[in-house]
């Protein structure tokens, strides 16, 4: 930091190579959209230490000099009543203070933009106000006497449009100029009339900018009639009429546009795993030749890895490094091909997989809210969701959720409160994703193959589920841990404008590289943990013992008398016999006899705990992973009658049914409720700034569907549904 | 014109152009209400309007809704 007191307590700027620009502004003042104009793609999410909210920065090149743009939340006064606001005041004067200050307001309503002008103008910081919007005020007739406007502030006033660019090349001029003023900068000169007011200072404050606007702008740009269409959007039927209709076409726009590009990620990385498998050789190769190539290998992807993932080379980060580079440099080559492919590639793919619903998802959002339509919705549904202590704003990522728990959270940035964004992150995940559909598919074909309604019943009955679910929590977290009512309603209802495209992309661009660098990479880091479980220690054909070498050597005793086609029918036949055998004997094979006792209660036999287990990552892999144990085909789809008809004929050791309807609507519950999702948990500790937020919320979750999982099945049992 | 409640609301009222001394014209009735201050459309929950106080003088007039802010001294 180059600000340095002088004798005086004045504030001098010294020359450094680049500047620390601070954009502060109330909402809605199209600070974002000359930051997006100003930075284009060099603007980066960043995390500062000890700040959980998120910061934009980037870099703006003014005549050979790099200004570093950071965009402040938007606010309308520095008396910080919410964390983000005291992040904005923190950063103005705390150790972090920036160089120049440059104050966004809204040509169209100066006045009360003014306001927080005025607070910023007595930090003694050089500043710089930036009249955003000024085609739009001209257009309303509405005219800025800038230099008259710049006397009151004592700061130069220069006029821009993020339409036109028009005034941009001043605004570089003026900053660069006020950076490094010719004369210094005369503290406490600026006198809002709040310096000696005894009475209310925001009275005072709004009685000094309404004589200031007074002489600065003329013509009238505000309107005291409520139009027709918000009458519309903010009638008590209407209104949400409107909100579910819009919130339905975009989410029409999800999963029919989705569709397309997430079938082609799922194939790509389809073909990337199948292509780097190829790259590994077939034959033994000499050990050290091996261990010079791979342990190099394995540095480089660490160095990528943590590049992306924004994780500093220290001691500790290097030594884990090198361990785990050697450690793999030491395997085998077939297992370091599992490790990439079903590991790595497959893990990264996890991941990618959801950005296309992201995507349009922010996209969407993005254009509603520069719309300015955003808040009345949130005004509409203020009246539904105060009743369980959420405010207006948490309808529409409890909507994302439906589709995918990830942008829900995500989309939760728009709600203010701290207290109010945790409840309803936390209880995010208890909706019904597109994940759980093959789990209830799998679940309705094992209860009612041979009746849709029924059927139909059951898909239903878990979506109500997940949403009474969901809405219990936020009551009973209101009552607990995060105590209070929410954030009672006061909200801007900006006026209409036209989105810009431009803003909307750069939008998605961002929160599409925030998933990708932090949670990406801590998805990829727990799919290889287990990956690791699933496949050590590994088994070969010749380590099958009991049953499964009998089966084994009754079929290779065949194959000397079968046909090409017989002969690879039998060798899939016996890997599935040592897949089968593989994963029993692995870690998390025996882990999910050794939770037997925990699951027990709930009518779950081993083989559904290594389901449960190896789905942690992603619910979904519940039904590949039960495919592989009970022996169904390995590709089989969730609904497909020959994975139905063996999870139908497996039977426990005294010749019960393990699938009854008991146990179905149990597996059916507890997969409605369990977290079972580690994308979302890393974006949960990813929002909320803490791995505790996300600690909870697995082991309330967890809790939840375990309790509820094991009164459905005990009352199902007791009514004669176990057998 | 007056506003009562706890510090933090008070504070978020009163950023808002809230307070003492400011016009405030009801644009539409109900909870939450639609408000007209400084210039900008305000959307405010009863709860909160309820510790908005305003002297008879006070008044500007936008709908019929006035008695949604209760009426009281400053």
């Amino acid at each position: 930091m180059n600000i340095d007191d002088d004798s005086t307590g004045r504030a001098v700027s010294l020359p450094r190579k680049q500047i620390r620009v601070a954009l502060v502004g109330n909402p809605n003042t199209g600070k974002t959209t000359l930051f997006n104009l100003l930075t284009g793609l060099r603007a980066r999410t960043a995390n500062y230490p000890g700040i959980t909210v998120d910061l934009r920065q980037g870099t703006w090149s003014v005549s050979g000099r790099d200004i570093e743009l950071i965009d402040l939340p938007g606010l309308y006064s520095l008396d910080a009543v919410s964390p983000e606001e005291a992040v904005v005041e923190e950063f103005l004067s705390g150790e972090r203070r920036p160089d120049l200050v440059a104050v966004v307001m809204d040509a169209t309503n100066v006045e009360r933009n003014l306001f927080l002008a005025s607070e910023v103008r007595e930090l003694n910081l050089p500043t710089v106000i930036v009249l955003t919007l000024s085609d739009a005020a001209r257009s309303r007739g509405v005219s800025v006497d800038t230099a008259e406007l710049g006397k009151a502030l004592q700061s130069p006033v220069i006029a821009v449009s993020a339409k036109t660019g028009e005034g941009i090349d001043e605004l570089g001029a003026a900053l660069l100029e006020s950076v490094n003023p010719s004369l210094p900068i005369m503290a406490a000169e600026f006198d809002s009339c709040v310096a000696d007011c005894t009475g209310c200072t925001f009275a005072a404050r709004y009685d000094w900018a309404e004589q200031t606007a007074g002489t600065a702008i003329s013509g009238e740009a505000t309107d005291d009639r409520i139009s027709t269409i918000d009458r519309i959007l903010t009638h008590r039927i209407a209104g949400p009429a409107v909100f579910l209709t819009l919130m339905l076409g975009v989410f029409f726009l999800i999963f029919s546009l989705a569709g397309i590009p997430m079938d082609l990620v799922d194939a790509g990385f389809g073909r990337i795993g199948e292509f780097i498998g190829n790259l590994f050789p077939e034959s033994p190769v000499n050990r050290a030749v091996w261990f010079a190539v791979i342990a190099p290998l394995s540095m480089l992807v660490f160095a990528l890895g943590y590049r992306l993932a924004e994780v500093e080379w220290s001691r500790m980060s290097g030594a884990i490094a090198i361990a785990v580079s050697i450690l793999v440099a030491t395997l085998q080559v077939d297992d370091v091909r599992s490790l990439v492919v079903d590991g790595m590639v497959a893990g990264i793919g996890g991941v990618v997989i959801f950005l296309p619903q992201i995507c349009i998802l922010f996209f969407a959002i993005t254009l509603l809210e520069d719309s300015g339509y955003m808040a009345r919705a949130a005004f509409v549904m203020e009246r539904f969701m105060r009743f369980v202590g959420l405010p207006g704003k948490a309808f529409v990522p409890m909507l994302s959720a439906h589709a995918c728990a990830i942008p829900g959270i995500m989309a939760a940035r728009t709600i203010d409160s701290r207290r109010d964004r945790l409840v309803t992150i936390l209880i995010l995940p208890l909706l019904t994703c597109s994940a759980r559909l093959p789990v209830y598919s799998m679940v309705a074909a094992l209860l009612f193959a041979d009746s849709p309604t029924m059927a139909a019943v059951v898909f239903t009955g878990a979506y109500l589920l997940g949403i009474f679910a969901a809405l219990f929590a936020a009551w009973v977290l209101r009552l607990t841990i995060l105590k209070g009512e929410s954030q009672p309603l006061v909200l801007e209802l900006p006026p209409f404008r036209r989105p810009g495209l431009r803003n909307a992309l750069l939008v998605v661009w961002d929160r599409a590289r925030v998933f990708l660098q932090n949670a990406g990479s801590a998805i990829v880091m727990f799919s290889v943990i287990l990956w690791a479980m699933a496949h050590y220690p590994t088994l070969d054909e010749a380590d099958l013992t009991g049953s499964a070498a009998e089966q084994v050597a009754a079929l290779r005793a065949e194959t000397t008398e079968l046909t090409e086609d017989q002969t690879e029918a039998v060798e899939a036949e016996v890997g599935g016999i040592v897949a089968r055998q593989q994963l029993a004997n692995s870690f998390a094979g025996r882990l999910g006899k050794a939770v037997a006792p925990i699951f027990d209660p709930l009518g779950f036999d081993w083989k559904i705990n290594v389901g449960v287990i190896s789905s942690f990552a992603a619910r979904e892999v519940v039904v590949s992973t039960m495919a592989i144990v009970y022996g169904a085909d390995e590709e089989a789809e969730e609904g497909d009658t020959s994975l139905v008809q063996t999870l139908r004929n497996q039977t426990h050791d005294n010749g019960r049914p393990v699938f009854t309807t008991a146990t179905c609507l149990s597996l059916l519950v507890f997969f409605v409720l369990a977290m079972q999702c580690l994308p979302t948990q890393a974006v949960t500790k990813r929002e909320t700034g803490s791995w505790n937020w996300a600690i909870l919320q697995l082991v309330y979750m967890s809790l939840m569907a375990w309790g509820a999982a094991f009164v459905v099945y005990q009352v199902s049992a007791a009514y004669g549904l176990n057998a | 014109m007056g506003v009562a409640g706890n510090p933090e609301l008070q504070v978020r009222l009163k950023r808002m152009g809230i307070c003492d001394r400011r016009t405030i014209t009801v644009l539409q009735a109900g909870d939450p209400m639609i408000l007209s201050v400084v210039g900008a459309k305000v959307a405010v929950s009863r709860y909160l309007a309820e510790c908005v106080q305003v002297g008879e003088t006070d008044f500007a007039v936008g709908s019929s809704a006035e008695a949604n802010i209760e009426a009281g001294t400053a």
